[in-house]
Formats: C-alpha cells, sequence, structure tokens
C-alpha cells in the first residue's frame, strides 16, 4: 500500500532538507524523522516501488531503469590533468541510481565492516609518496555501535568468521545458502591453506522487520529487488521516516543550488520540481548525502561571495582526493553447472589478505569474493570474449554455453587517495536540469594496481586449487568506470586539510552537514556501503544532539 | 533433490507469473513510456522473422547486411542462432529507440564494409550477398580495422540474444536456451552441481 505522507510547503522552513535517498540519506531520514525533526528528502530520480522492478537487463542498463538516460546526465572522464576529457558514450563511466533509494536498490549488497586497521593505517605505515595518505578522526570503536545498528535496522545476513573485527552483537539472520562459487572459492582456498567465510550481505536470508526474504531470483546486481529482500533505503529506511508523519520524499526533485545568506550560512535549497519549474525550500539546516560525485559537484556549483570556491570549500579539498576501489577478476570454467544465475551476487569471502603487508614492496589489502556471474544479456555482451578466445562464430557460440559452468573470483582492494584524482565542473557538459557535468579525472596510484595484481594472483591459485578446467585471469586494468565514490568531502580535524569534522558539519558552513562516500579518509578494502551506513547513523545522533542544543 | 531437478522444480515460476503473482502489471519508466511500441513489436516478432517483415529503421539493405553479420557472430548448428533469434528485428527497435546512439556507427559501418565487399570481391554485391567463407573472411578484416563498428555491431547481436523478447530478439528465448538459463524468477538451494551436499536444513524463508 502507498500511504500519503506529510507535505511541506515551500513557504515553510524545515528543521533539515536531506538531498540524496540512498545509503546515507535514507538513514539520516530515518533518523532525524524518528528523534522528532521537520524533514524534507530531495531525490532527483522517481520514487519507484518494488513492484515496478524488473529483471529487464535492457531496460534496467540502457532505459530510463534506474541510472536515468545517459544524454540527461552527461559526463566525462580523464586519466590526467593534461588530457581532453570524453564525455561517457553508450554507458555511464559513474554508475550510481537516480531513484529513491539511490545506489542501495542496485548494489551487490556486500556489507563488509572495515577493521580497526583502517582508521590508523597512516600512522601504522607512515607516508606513501604521491598520496594523501591520512588517519580518520575516529576510530573503529567508535563506530562499531552504528555498524551494528546497520545490521539490524537495515538487515544484514551473515555469520561472524576469521578476521572479523570485533562486534558488540551477531547478525539478525544468518547468511544465504552456500551456492556453488561459494563452495569451490572455500575449498580451494583451505586448499591452499586459507581461510573463507560467508559473504556479509544485505539481503536477508528470512524475514526480518516485517521484509520478506530472498527468492533467490539472481537479479541482485545492477537491478533492484521486486520483492524487498535486499536491504535498501527505499524499504528499510524510508518507509519507518515516512511513518513518523514528519518525513517528506520529494522525488524529481533535482537540487541545482545550495543557497547562502551574507552570514554565510545555508538559507535555502533551489531546486527543479518534476515539472521542471524552479522552486526553493527554506531548511534551518542541511544535509548533503547525494555521493561521492553529485554532493562536490553540488557544492561547487553553489559558489557564492562568501564562498567564492564553491561552498565549503575553503581547503580546496572539495572533490578531490577520488578513490574507486581497485578490482581484478578472474574467471574459471568447471566440469559440472554452477547455475550462477541463481541467488545473490557472493556467498563465500576471503579476506586472509586484509591488511597490507611490506614484505610485498607495496601498499594495499583487499578481499575476495566468489561472484555469480551477472544477468545473461550483459554477461554475454561484456564478459566475453574472455583474452585469447574468439569474438565470433563456432567456437565463440561454444564459450557461451559455458555460462552456467563459469565463475568470477573477484579481488576487491584499496585506492590510496591522491589529490589529482578528482570530481570536478565539466567547462563544455550541461545537463538537463542546466547544471554543469560532472569531470572525473582518475589514474590508479601504481600501488593499487600491484596489489590489484597480487590479489588477481591469490584468486587464480584459488580457482586452480578448486579444480577449475580453465582458469583466465583478466589483465589489470586501469580503472575507468566505478560505482564507489570515495572521498570527496573528506572528514578531519583540520580545516586545512579536510572538508567536513568528525561529525561530519562542514568546516565553513555551520549548518552545513556532508555524509556519503566523499566523507570517507581511505577508500576501504572494496565494500564502502556498510561503512557510509554507519556513519550515517552516528552522524545523525550528533545532528540530533546538536538540533536539541540550538546548534544548528 | 539435485541441481537440475531443483531447476525443474522452480522452474514452473516463469517470470511472467512471478510479476503477476507480485502485483505488478507494469515495468519501470521506460517500460511504460515504450509500451505500445513493444507491444506492437512483441506480437509481430516471431512472424517477423519468418515473414521478412520490413524494417523501420534500417533500410532493407542495411537490415539484410546486420543480418548475415548476426549470422556469423552467432551462427546457427544444431541449435538456433542469431538469426532465429531475431537479431536484425531486435536492432531495428534498439536503434530507433534505447541504442539510437549508435544507429550512425552502425549505419556508417555497414556501408564501410559494403566498400570492402566491393574492393575485395568486386561485383558480387552487399556482404549478404556473399557465400559464408567470404563473409568471416570480410568479418575477419572489420574486427581488425572498424573496431568500433565491430564491438557494437557485435554488442547489439549479443544483446538480441539474450535480452528478454519484448524487444523483438531472443525469439523463442533461444538465447536462454543456448547458455541454459530460463526465465524463471524464483529459485530453492542446492543451486548448482557443487553446492548439492550443503543444505541439509532449510534456511530461508523461501524455502519454509
Amino acid at each position: 500500500m502507498i500511504q500519503e505522507t506529510v507535505r511541506y510547503p515551500t513557504s515553510e522552513e524545515v528543521d533539515f532538507v536531506i538531498i540524496g535517498s540512498g545509503a546515507a540519506g535514507g538513514v539520516i531520514a530515518k533518523e532525524l524523522s524518528t528523534n522528532g525533526f521537520s524533514v524534507v528528502v530531495m531525490e532527483q530520480g522517481p520514487y519507484l516501488r518494488p513492484f515496478q522492478f524488473s529483471h529487464d537487463e535492457v531496460e534496467n542498463y540502457f532505459g530510463e531503469g534506474l541510472d536515468g538516460r545517459l544524454q540527461d546526465h552527461p559526463h566525462s572522464f580523464r586519466a590526467s590533468a593534461d588530457q581532453d576529457a570524453a564525455p561517457a558514450f553508450f554507458m555511464p563511466s559513474l554508475f550510481y541510481a537516480k531513484a529513491v533509494g539511490g545506489s542501495t536498490l542496485h548494489f551487490a549488497a556486500n556489507y563488509w565492516r572495515l577493521r580497526p586497521v583502517d582508521f590508523q593505517e597512516r600512522s601504522l605505515l607512515g607516508p606513501i609518496s604521491g598520496t594523501t595518505f591520512a588517519d580518520w578522526p575516529i576510530t573503529y570503536d567508535e563506530l562499531e555501535p552504528y555498524y551494528t545498528k546497520v545490521d539490524w535496522e537495515v538487515g544484514v545476513s551473515g555469520e561472524p568468521g576469521p578476521g572479523d573485527p570485533r562486534r558488540s552483537s551477531g547478525y539478525p539472520v544468518p547468511p544465504m545458502p552456500i551456492k556453488s562459487s561459494g563452495v569451490l572459492l572455500r575449498d580451494g582456498a583451505e586448499r591452499m591453506g586459507y581461510t573463507s567465510k560467508p559473504a556479509p550481505l544485505a539481503v536477508l536470508s528470512q524475514p526480518h522487520n516485517g521484509r520478506a526474504a530472498c527468492v533467490h531470483c539472481g537479479f541482485c546486481w545492477g537491478q533492484a529487488c521486486e520483492v524487498g529482500a535486499k536491504s535498501s533505503t527505499l524499504v528499510s529506511m524510508i518507509p519507518v521516516a515516512e511513518r513518523t508523519g514528519r518525513c517528506e520524499v520529494r522525488d524529481r526533485s533535482v537540487v541545482t543550488r545550495i543557497e547562502t545568506n551574507a552570514a554565510g550560512r545555508i538559507s535555502r535549497v533551489i531546486y527543479q520540481d518534476p515539472d521542471g519549474v524552479e522552486q526553493a525550500q527554506p531548511a534551518k539546516a542541511v544535509v548533503l548525502c547525494a555521493n561521492g560525485a553529485e554532493t562536490p559537484r553540488l557544492l561547487l556549483h553553489s559558489e557564492s561571495s562568501q564562498h567564492p570556491n564553491g561552498l565549503a570549500n575553503s581547503s580546496g579539498l572539495v572533490g578531490k582526493n577520488l578513490m574507486f576501489n581497485y578490482n581484478s577478476q578472474t574467471w574459471a570454467r568447471f566440469s559440472e553447472p554452477l547455475n550462477e544465475y541463481k541467488s545473490v551476487v557472493a556467498t563465500r569471502v576471503v579476506t586472509d589478505f586484509y591488511e597490507s603487508d611490506a614484505r610485498r614492496g607495496f601498499y594495499g589489502g583487499g578481499g575476495i569474493d566468489a561472484r555469480a556471474t551477472i544477468g545473461p544479456m550483459f554477461w554475454s555482451a561484456f564478459d566475453n570474449p574472455m583474452p585469447g578466445m574468439p569474438s565470433w562464430g563456432p567456437e565463440f557460440k561454444q564459450q557461451l554455453r559455458n555460462y552456467n559452468y563459469t565463475m568470477a573470483a573477484v579481488g576487491h582492494s584499496t585506492s590510496l587517495p591522491q589529490e589529482t584524482n578528482t570530481i570536478e565542473l565539466d567547462p563544455d557538459l550541461i545537463d538537463a536540469w542546466g547544471r554543469p557535468g560532472i569531470r572525473t579525472t582518475y589514474t590508479d596510484h601504481p600501488d593499487d594496481l600491484a596489489f590489484g595484481g597480487f590479489l588477481r594472483d591469490r584468486c587464480a591459485e584459488i580457482m586452480e586449487a578448486a579444480g577449475a578446467e580453465q582458469v583466465t585471469p583478466l589483465p589489470l586494468a586501469p580503472s575507468t568506470r566505478a560505482a564507489h565514490l570515495l572521498g570527496t568531502c573528506r572528514m578531519g580535524n583540520d580545516p586545512q586539510s579536510s572538508v567536513v569534522d568528525r561529525f561530519h558539519r562542514a568546516h565553513d558552513v555551520p549548518n552545513l552537514f556532508i555524509c556519503d562516500g566523499s566523507s570517507m579518509v581511505t577508500s576501504g578494502r572494496g565494500q564502502p556501503t556498510m561503512t557510509i551506513q554507519a556513519l550515517a547513523f552516528r552522524a545523525a545522533d550528533h545532528m540530533t544532539e546538536a538540533a536539541n542544543a540550538g546548534d544548528i | 533433490m539435485n541441481a537440475d531437478e531443483s531447476t525443474r522444480a522452480a522452474g514452473n515460476a516463469t517470470r511472467r507469473e512471478f510479476l503477476a503473482t507480485s502485483g505488478s502489471a507494469f515495468g519501470g519508466a521506460w517500460l511504460l513510456r515504450f509500451a505500445p511500441l513493444i507491444v506492437a513489436t512483441q506480437a509481430c516478432a516471431s512472424d517477423a522473422v519468418r515473414s521478412g517483415r520490413p524494417f523501420t529503421t534500417l533500410s532493407e539493405r542495411e537490415g539484410a547486411d546486420f543480418n548475415a553479420f548476426a549470422a556469423r557472430i552467432v551462427p546457427t548448428d544444431d541449435t538456433p542462432g542469431a538469426r532465429e533469434a531475431g537479431a536484425v528485428h531486435f536492432a531495428d527497435l534498439a536503434l530507433e529507440t534505447f541504442l539510437s546512439e549508435l544507429l550512425p556507427i552502425v549505419q556508417g559501418g555497414l556501408s564501410t564494409m559494403n566498400e570492402r565487399v566491393a574492393d575485395t570481391f568486386g561485383g558480387v554485391g552487399a556482404f549478404a550477398d556473399l557465400s559464408e567463407g567470404q563473409q568471416d573472411e570480410i568479418i575477419t578484416a572489420v574486427e581488425q580495422e572498424d573496431p568500433n563498428f565491430f564491438f557494437f555491431a557485435r554488442v547489439v547481436v549479443l544483446m538480441s540474444l539474450m535480452a528478454e523478447p519484448e524487444y523483438a530478439g531472443n525469439v523463442d528465448r533461444v538465447g536462454w536456451q543456448l547458455i541454459g538459463r530460463g526465465g524463471e524468477a524464483v529459485f530453492h538451494p542446492p543451486f548448482g552441481f557443487y553446492d548439492r551436499d550443503e543444505h541439509r536444513a532449510p534456511t530461508t524463508g523461501a524455502d519454509q
């Protein structure tokens, strides 16, 4: 049932405007509205309901689907500042959903916690050339209670395993049933002397919080869940927020500027409503949760006489230190069917290589998961041919028949922060709402590639040990596309070297909070959403305290 | 129950039944916008493959050449290939709508390919008129020398095999049959051969 929710007139100042309804925005909307504040959530995409989602790969990848049309969202990519940026063609270079729930709608739902080491790695390891490697201003212990809130309130399935950081509570539901890919990863790893454990996933293995369990349809990756078993904020957080009667979700509302007054404080948010009419929503405070690309774009586009380099950008770091998480793939073919098109993306992980090891000669850490091949259309058109194999003709057709016999062992790993990796305003591209397009500049640090190669070699040996008939490690490619958009408004105690403080309040603007992937100081090992949501729960606690103290 | 039996047990729940039982009469926003076009296309897709229905986006020449190209990418053997999947009709729809940015690349590439045909086999005619061996010779050259066209045209062919049949390709689901993926949308463990002994106790709500 779609219930009527509160509607605030734009003439009325609300306590908080939250920009973005995804991983962080959904959590903060739920927390603030539950804590008694009036909240308007601005979401640029539509408010789709689970029954409107489909398994249609054409619609989801090439239609308006979840990510919107590329021509409406022009953006560009270049490897370095001395190159011309190439506008995205055919496929986006930055993948994120534009709908209520954001990219929690179509993520793979891997919910790894960071470990204590992630927060203090700079102190432990020292500086790394060419990077802005830094400690976080918070510790794992400060964040742990909020990780547990994510487990229970958002809904995470799993089981504690080797190498896990301290947990104050178990998982609310058991791990998803293991798939053939998980068995092969587990057994191959054991034969190599490594350990594995069930993949923690934001997908319900059993009913929880009034939501249904997964039916193993196999369309998690890049697609949204029709039964609400995937723990998107659309089904886990937004309904709770709306039921308070204090949270309005304003969909198809595209924020174009955040306006400040003569004192440099935010006065209101300017946006285009679904009819393309410009509106303004006043608020006591704004919480920016638009993701690591959209957040810096909006800040840079909201420059004013008080904030000539863009809002909250006295440090010059808005949009800088972009991190993607490096990713390497090893495909393997087995003699018997795996049928990886069924159920969730990954059911087993190996995290024995989480910590950096100076003996390797480079920085880096990460984890391996056993991956489903994704939808049949995407797999056939874009994951084939494998290197060294024909791309057409009878032999290629025979390769297509390997679909059910194939899996990938995927390495997810660190990206070092570099000031030269940036999100900026593209000088030539304008989107459908008159905003400058996003220009991404990105080159992997040599250590990111070196560790990616190390992890790929481990994947290959595990697949060999598991008895694969054929093992095909993919070449280490420079990162040119990403779904993990991290670090572009990093948190820190020093306003000279960070954008937000340890409670996500902008150093420069007292009534602006920023919380999403952009807050992350380091990249973690490849699955950031769990941490983004823990940060969001924690940030909301502090926003609540500040608002109750009249300090917003 | 082994993996294949489990597939069959769950296999009666087709995608369409699943959507019906989950209350969906709609696709997403995109599908709503193109629904009339898709319904019309779907209705005649199978007939189109058999009868050679004229194209709406591609010219007759382009359609014939694309069809021949598709048939060499995923050829017909003891099982259907791209031709039987209706690749050309998928392309005709896709290049008009959701892949319209590829239309100039495909049209330009087909034209250039026929220039190569004329240079190589002067006087024979267009690509579709060549023998399969001659077509393979041309494609081998095109893959090397016009990689942009080859990549995108090949992508369209593969999409045509694996997309939902609503888009005029994957006729009779021949693409999914080729790779062994049915139209089911609900599964239960065991999922495959290697996890067949791993699920002694029910672990999910779906099993209970």
